[in-house]
C-alpha cells in the first residue's frame, strides 16, 4: 500500500483530482440526487434530460446527478426513472444550480409518455439508449413476482433466467456466466465481496431481496472501473432505508421466515434496515430424525442485512452497512457407551464505511472501507468409552480493502470516472487438528497466504451526435510472495443509435483475475476452496470482444441480440484423481506447507462462443421475458485428457427461460416461468481394466496375492464426453394482495416443477445380482419433484 | 386443529424430503471395446513380457472372464540399433513373450511396441530404458531418528507390560548422479533400526505413490525426502539410530511411474466427491495400457 502511495500513478491521480475540480468556470451546471419521495431512497439509472439544451445524463448508484451546458435561456428539466412518475422543473440557467429531485413510484403499469414531442418512457427501461451493453438491471420488485422454491424468493435464480447465464444444476445457485465458471463472477454486496453466495449447498443464495435496492449484472464490455474477475459483476446494493416513516415487512415461509425492518433515526438526516432471515427446517426434521436414527440432527441457516446512513449535508453523506450469515449442518448420536457428534458450517461477513462527497456542481467522489470474511469449518468428535478421537478443519479467507472513486461530468458530451482500489487478501487454506484423547496426532496449518491487489482505473463515456462510446483503461498489480505482476486492461464500448429505438453496438475488454476457485466438478459443495494466484498457479487472463444489435419496439417490448466470443488463459481444474479433501492434509508424512493444494490442481485454457436472443416485455398486465442462449465452451489443459480439447462441464449448447407474469388486477397476478438447458457433460467410464488381466510377476506391487490382487481400472474415454439428460422445468405461481389497515398482506400459492420433471442430480454405477450375473446400471438421483408451497408476508405502511 | 396442522405439516415434510431421491434407470455410455496392453522392459529380465487384454463393459451384464487378446501380431523395435522381434503368444491369458535372445534391452535405448489386433488397427508406443543408477551416488544429508512418542493407551496390541513406541524417522538424501529429466528414481529401501540393547526393527522406507517417484534434474542433484514414523512393538524400546539402509534403486521411465500411480489411485475412482481418474495411457489412441522401462541396482547405501 505504501508503495503504491508513493508511486506514479497515484500522482497522476492526485493531478488529475486538482485539475477535475477546478473545471468548467465558464459554463453553468445543475446537479443534485434523484431520490425516492416516500422513503428517501436515492434512486440510480434516472435519465435527466434539459430541453431545449438536448443534454442528457444518468444518475449514479447514490442518485448523483450533474449536468452542464453553456449558458442559456431558460430550460426545462425532466427527470424520468422506470416505474416512477415523470418529474419535471423549470431552471433559469443563469448560474449553478443544485436541486434535488423526489420521484413518486407509479402504482401500476403505465404507457409511454410523450413530453413536447420527446418520447419519455416512464414505465420502462430501455435497450437501445444505453452505450453499455451485456448489462442488465434486474427490478427488486419484479424478483418477488418470480416463482421460487419452496416460495423462498432468491435473486441469484432470478440472474439465472437470463440469456448468457447459465445454471450450474439442479437445486444449485452457482452461476455460470458466457462460460465462465462459479469463481469468476464478482459479486459484490455494498462494494464488499461475497465469496460463497450460497445457502443449503446451492439451493437458495444469500441475498435476501427484501433487503435490496438494486441487482445490476454485467457480462461483457465491462468498464473499466471493474476488475478480478473475468466473466461477471453482480454488482448488489441494500436499500439506505425510510428516513421519512417507519416501515416494516415480514414474511413466513414453509421452510423460513424473514423480516425487515427500516425508518428515521432523525427524519430526513439519518435512517437504518435491518433484515433478517431464519431457517426452521432443523426444527420440523428433528421428529423424523430421531425417530428414524435415534439421533439428533439438522441444518438451518440465518443471514441478517443491516444499514444505517447519515446525510451530514447536502454534499456529505455516510454509509455503513453489513452482512453476516451463516449455514450449519450437524448431527449427534449416542449408541451404548459410544457419542459422535459432527458440525459442518460455512459462512460470510461483510461490513462497508462509505463517504459520499460532492465537491462541486460537476465532481462526486465515493470512499469506501471495506472488510469481507467467509469461512468453512468442520468438527468431530467421537467417544467410545475412555476413547476420544476428535477432528477439526477450518478454511478461511479475510479481504480488508479501500476503494475511492470519482465520477466528473464537465459536459453532457462527457462522463468520466476514475479512481484506485486495493484490497488486502490474507487466505488461510486450511488448518487440520486431529486428536485422540489427549494426544495430538496431526496439526497441520497450512501458512496464511497474504496477497495484494491495486487498481487504478479511468473510463469516458463519450457522446458524439448518434454515437456513444465508452473507453477506459484499467492497471492493475498484484503481489503475492516474491512475484509482482501489474497488468494494463484495455476495455472499450461503442453504440450507434441508428434511430431512438434502434442501435447496434460492440465492446472489448480484458480482464484478470488473481484468486481461483477449486470446485469439485461432481457436487457443487461449500468445501470449493478459494486460493490465491500464485507463482506456479498464474493468473487468470480473459479476452471478450461482443457485437449485438438493440430495438424496442411499441407496447413496451425490447429486443437484443448478442454474440460473444471469450478467450480465458490459466484457469484452473483439480487434476485427474484429485479431491477438495486434499487427502494429504491428514497424511502426516506428507510436509505441511502451502504446496499441497497447488499439486492439486493444473491450469490451462478455454474458448467460449455464443449468441443470446433478448426479448423482454416491461409494461402493460402481462409482462416478463424470453431469453435463449446457443454457446460451445471448450478447455484444454496439458495435464488432462492426454493434452486434447474437451468441453466444460457447464457446457451448455442450448439455454431456455421463458418468464410470464399476469397482472389480473391490482389484487391478483399469476406467474410462471419455464427453464430449459443442454445437460452438464460430465466424465462416465466407458469400460474397465480387470486387475486379473494383468498378473505379471516381475512387477512389484502389481499383484498382491494378501489384497486380492490390484484394483481394476476405469476407462472414461475423454473428459467430459457423456452428457446429463437435458434440465427443464415449470414453476407456477399466484398472489393475493389485500390492501389492510395497516399495510398490504399477501398470500401467495406456488408449485416448483409442476409436471415434476426428474432433472438428475448426479449419477452413479449402481452393481446388482441378477440372474445369476453380476449387472451394472446406471441410476440418477434426483432431487425435487413437485413441489406446492404457501408463504404469507405483510408489508406495514 | 392444532394437532391436525402439526400432522399435515410433518406429513408435507415427509413427503418433501423423502420423495427427494429417486434412484431411475438412464441410458449409459456406449461400451467402447479397447486393448489394454501392459509391457515393461528391463535390462535385468531375460524375458520380455506384453500382456493383452481388451477392456470389458463397465455397465450392463459384466463378463465373468476376462477377454484376452490372443491373436495379436506383437512386435518390439528396436528404434536406436535398427533391431526387432516377434513376441508370440505364451498362455491363453494374453500373454505374449519374447527373450533377450531374440532383442537385447539396452540402456538409454529407444523402443517400440506395435500390437495389431484382429480388427486391422495398429497401435503404437514407445519407451527408453533409463540407465542403472549407481548406489555410491547417494548421499545422505540428515538421517535421523527422533525422540520416541510412547503410546500409553496401548493401541496397536500386544501383551500387557509393554510399551508401544512410535518413533519419527527422517531421512533426506540426494542422488548426485546425472539423470534426464524424462526418468525418474524410485527407492526401495529397508532400514535397520538399532537400539542400545542391540535390538533391531527393520522399517520400510519403500512406495509407489506419486510422491515416491522424483524426477530427474539438469543439476545432477535429485532430493528424496522422506518423513515417516516406525512403530517397534512391545518389549521393543527406544532411543533408535539408523544401523543402515540398502534395497533396490530403481530408476523408471514416465509410463513406469504413471502406471504406480494410476494403481494407487484406483481406489478413488469411483468417489463422487473425486475427479475422475483418466488414464494416463502413452498408446496411440484407442488403446489404454502402458509400455514402459526400468531399471535398477541393489545393494546397501549406508552403514553406520
Amino acid at each position: 500500500m505504501v508503495h503504491f502511495m508513493k508511486s506514479k500513478l497515484f500522482s497522476i491521480l492526485l493531478a488529475f483530482l486538482f485539475i477535475t475540480s477546478g473545471y468548467g468556470q465558464s459554463k453553468v451546471s445543475i446537479s443534485g440526487y434523484i431520490r425516492e419521495r416516500s422513503s428517501g431512497e436515492m434512486l440510480g439509472g434516472a435519465t435527466i434530460l434539459i430541453q431545449p439544451a438536448n443534454a442528457v445524463t444518468y444518475s449514479n448508484s447514490y442518485g448523483f446527478y450533474s449536468l452542464t451546458i453553456q449558458r442559456k435561456q431558460t430550460q426545462k428539466i425532466f427527470v424520468n426513472v422506470p416505474g416512477f412518475y415523470l418529474d419535471s422543473l423549470i431552471w433559469n440557467a443563469e448560474r449553478d444550480t443544485f436541486v434535488s429531485f423526489g420521484l413518486t413510484m407509479m402504482p401500476s403499469n403505465d404507457e409511454i409518455e410523450k413530453i413536447d414531442g420527446v418520447n419519455i418512457v416512464s414505465k420502462k427501461s430501455t435497450f437501445a439508449d444505453k452505450v453499455e451493453m451485456s448489462k442488465i438491471d434486474i427490478p427488486v420488485n419484479q424478483i418477488k413476482d418470480i416463482p421460487a422454491l419452496f416460495g423462498e424468493k432468491d435473486v441469484l435464480k432470478v440472474i439465472q433466467l437470463l440469456p448468457g447465464v447459465q445454471k450450474g444444476g439442479e437445486g444449485q445457485s452457482g452461476i455460470y456466466v458466457r462460460g465462465g465458471g462459479p469463481d469468476q463472477n464478482l459479486l459484490i454486496l455494498d462494494e464488499a465481496t461475497v465469496y460463497n453466495a450460497s445457502h443449503l449447498f446451492g439451493f437458495f443464495s444469500v441475498f435476501n431481496g427484501d433487503a435490496l435496492r438494486s441487482v445490476e449484472l454485467t457480462k461483457g464490455g465491462f468498464p473499466a472501473r471493474y476488475g478480478g474477475r473475468l466473466s461477471s459483476v453482480i454488482d448488489l446494493n441494500m436499500k439506505e432505508g425510510n428516513n421519512q416513516k417507519y416501515t416494516g415487512e415480514v414474511g413466513v415461509g414453509l421452510i423460513s421466515s424473514r423480516f425487515t425492518f427500516e425508518g428515521p433515526i432523525k427524519k430526513g438526516k439519518s435512517s437504518f434496515m435491518i433484515s433478517g432471515r431464519r431457517t426452521y427446517i432443523d426444527l420440523l426434521v428433528q421428529p423424523i430424525i430421531y425417530a428414524q436414527t435415534g439421533g439428533n440432527g439438522g441444518y438451518y441457516f440465518y443471514d441478517m442485512n443491516a444499514k444505517f446512513n447519515y446525510i451530514l449535508s447536502e454534499r456529505d453523506k455516510f454509509y455503513l452497512s453489513g452482512y453476516f450469515g451463516r449455514d450449519n449442518f450437524y448431527a449427534s448420536n449416542k449408541t451404548g457407551t459410544s457419542t459422535s457428534d459432527f458440525g459442518f458450517g460455512w459462512g460470510n461477513r461483510t461490513l462497508t464505511g462509505r463517504w459520499n462527497h460532492q465537491f462541486n456542481n460537476q465532481l462526486f467522489s465515493n470512499l469506501s472501507v471495506i472488510y469481507s470474511h467467509y469461512d468453512l469449518s468442520i468438527d468431530a468428535v467421537e467417544t467410545n468409552g475412555s476413547d476420544k478421537f476428535s477432528l477439526g478443519y477450518v478454511s478461511d479467507i479475510n479481504d480488508y480493502g479501500l476503494k475511492y472513486d470519482f465520477d466528473w461530468r464537465p459536459n453532457p458530451n462527457h462522463l468520466v470516472r476514475y479512481g484506485f482500489s486495493a484490497i488486502n487478501h490474507q487466505f488461510n487454506p486450511s488448518a487440520v487438528v486431529v486428536a485422540a484423547g489427549n494426544e495430538e496426532l496431526l496439526n497441520k496449518t497450512v501458512d496464511i497466504i497474504r496477497t495484494n491487489e491495486i487498481g487504478v482505473y479511468i473510463e469516458d463515456q463519450i457522446k458524439f451526435t448518434d454515437w456513444k462510446f465508452l473507453p477506459g483503461l484499467r492497471l492493475s498489480q498484484y503481489s503475492v510472495d516474491k512475484m509482482t505482476v501489474l497488468n494494463p486492461e484495455p476495455r472499450f464500448s461503442a453504440s450507434y443509435n441508428w434511430s431512438k429505438s434502434f442501435s447496434i453496438k460492440g465492446s472489448y475488454a480484458m480482464m484478470n483475475q488473481y484468486i481461483h476457485l477449486l470446485s469439485n466438478s461432481g457436487i457443487g459443495l461449500p468445501t470449493d476452496l478459494w486460493i490465491p494466484a500464485t507463482e506456479k498457479l498464474k493468473p487468470m487472463n480473459s479476452e471478450q470482444i461482443a457485437f449485438g444489435v438493440a430495438k424496442d419496439f411499441k407496447g413496451g417490448y425490447s429486443l437484443s441480440f448478442e454474440y460473444y466470443n471469450k478467450k480465458m488463459t490459466n484457469i484452473v481444474q483439480y487434476k485427474d484423481g484429485a479431491s477438495f479433501l486434499l487427502q494429504d492434509n491428514l497424511d502426516p508424512n506428507v510436509p505441511s506447507d502451502s504446496k499441497s493444494w497447488e499439486s492439486q490442481v493444473t491450469s490451462g485454457n478455454g474458448k467460449s462462443q455464443g449468441c443470446e436472443l433478448f426479448l423482454q416485455k416491461q409494461i402493460g398486465k402481462l409482462s416478463g421475458w424470453i431469453g435463449y442462449t446457443l454457446s460451445w465452451t471448450i478447455l484444454q489443459f496439458d495435464e488432462l485428457n492426454g493434452g486434447n480439447p474437451f468441453y466444460a462441464k457447464y457446457d451448455r449448447r442450448h439455454d431456455a427461460s421463458v418468464v410470464a407474469i399476469y397482472k389480473i388486477d391490482k389484487n391478483f397476478s399469476l406467474a410462471a416461468t419455464w427453464v430449459y438447458g443442454t445437460g452438464n457433460a460430465i466424465t462416465m467410464p466407458q469400460g474397465t481394466v480387470n486387475a486379473s488381466a494383468h498378473q505379471l510377476q516381475k512387477i512389484p506391487y502389481l499383484w498382491d496375492p494378501n489384497f486380492g490382487g490390484i484394483n481394476n481400472n476405469l476407462d472414461y474415454g475423454s473428459r467430459n464426453d457423456f452428457r446429463m439428460e437435458a434440465y427443464h422445468r415449470l414453476d407456477l405461481s399466484f398472489k393475493f394482495m389485500k390492501e389492510k389497515e395497516r399495510g398490504t398482506q399477501t398470500w401467495e400459492l406456488s408449485v416448483y416443477n409442476a409436471y415434476s420433471r426428474a432433472n438428475p442430480f448426479f449419477y452413479y454405477g449402481s452393481l446388482d445380482y441378477v440372474d445369476g450375473k453380476n449387472v451394472r446400471t446406471l441410476k440418477k438421483i434426483t432431487l425435487f419433484p413437485i413441489i406446492p408451497s404457501i408463504s404469507w408476508s405483510f408489508k406495514f405502511k | 386443529m392444532r394437532n391436525i396442522l402439526k400432522i399435515l405439516s410433518l406429513i408435507y415434510v415427509l413427503v418433501v424430503v423423502t420423495g427427494c431421491e429417486t434412484d431411475t434407470d438412464v441410458e449409459p455410455p456406449k461400451f467402447v471395446k479397447k486393448p489394454s496392453i501392459n509391457c515393461f522392459l528391463c535390462p535385468e529380465d531375460q524375458n520380455i513380457y506384453a500382456e493383452l487384454c481388451y477392456t470389458s463393459p463397465y455397465f450392463g451384464v459384466l463378463p465373468d472372464t476376462d477377454d484376452y487378446i490372443l491373436d495379436a501380431n506383437v512386435k518390439l523395435f528396436d528404434l536406436t540399433e535398427s533391431d526387432s522381434a516377434v513376441l508370440f503368444l505364451s498362455n491363453s491369458s494374453g500373454v505374449y513373450k519374447t527373450t533377450q535372445n531374440q532383442i537385447k534391452i539396452k540402456e538409454n535405448h529407444q523402443y517400440e511396441l506395435v500390437v495389431e489386433t484382429s480388427d486391422g488397427k495398429v497401435h503404437k508406443a514407445q519407451s527408453i530404458v533409463p540407465p542403472k543408477l549407481d548406489l555410491s551416488q547417494v548421499k545422505f544429508t540428515y538421517l535421523k531418528v527422533g525422540a520416541p512418542i510412547l503410546d500409553s493407551n496401548g493401541r496397536g496390541g500386544g501383551g500387557p507390560g509393554g510399551t508401544y513406541e512410535k518413533n519419527p524417522f527422517t531421512v533426506e538424501f540426494y542422488y548426485t548422479g546425472a539423470l534426464s529429466k524424462d526418468f525418474f528414481i524410485n527407492p526401495q529401501f529397508e532400514a535397520e533400526m538399532i537400539n542400545k540393547s542391540k535390538q533391531i526393527i527393520p522399517v520400510e522406507m519403500m512406495g509407489r505413490g506419486k510422491e515416491d517417484f522424483y524426477q530427474g534434474t539438469a543439476e545432477n542433484s535429485i532430493r528424496v525426502y522422506s518423513n515417516r514414523e516406525f512403530n517397534s512393538g512391545f518389549g521393543i524400546d527406544g532411543p533408535f539410530e539408523v544401523n543402515s539402509i540398502g534395497g533396490t534403486l530403481y530408476s523408471v521411465d514416465l509410463a513406469y511411474r504413471n502406471f504406480y500411480i494410476s494403481q494407487g489411485n484406483a481406489n478413488y475412482s469411483d468417489n463422487i466427491f473425486n475427479e475422475p481418474l483418466m488414464m494416463i495411457s502413452n498408446w496411440s489412441k484407442d488403446a489404454i495400457g502402458f509400455f514402459g522401462s526400468y531399471n535398477f541396482v541393489t545393494g546397501e547405501v549406508y552403514r553406520k
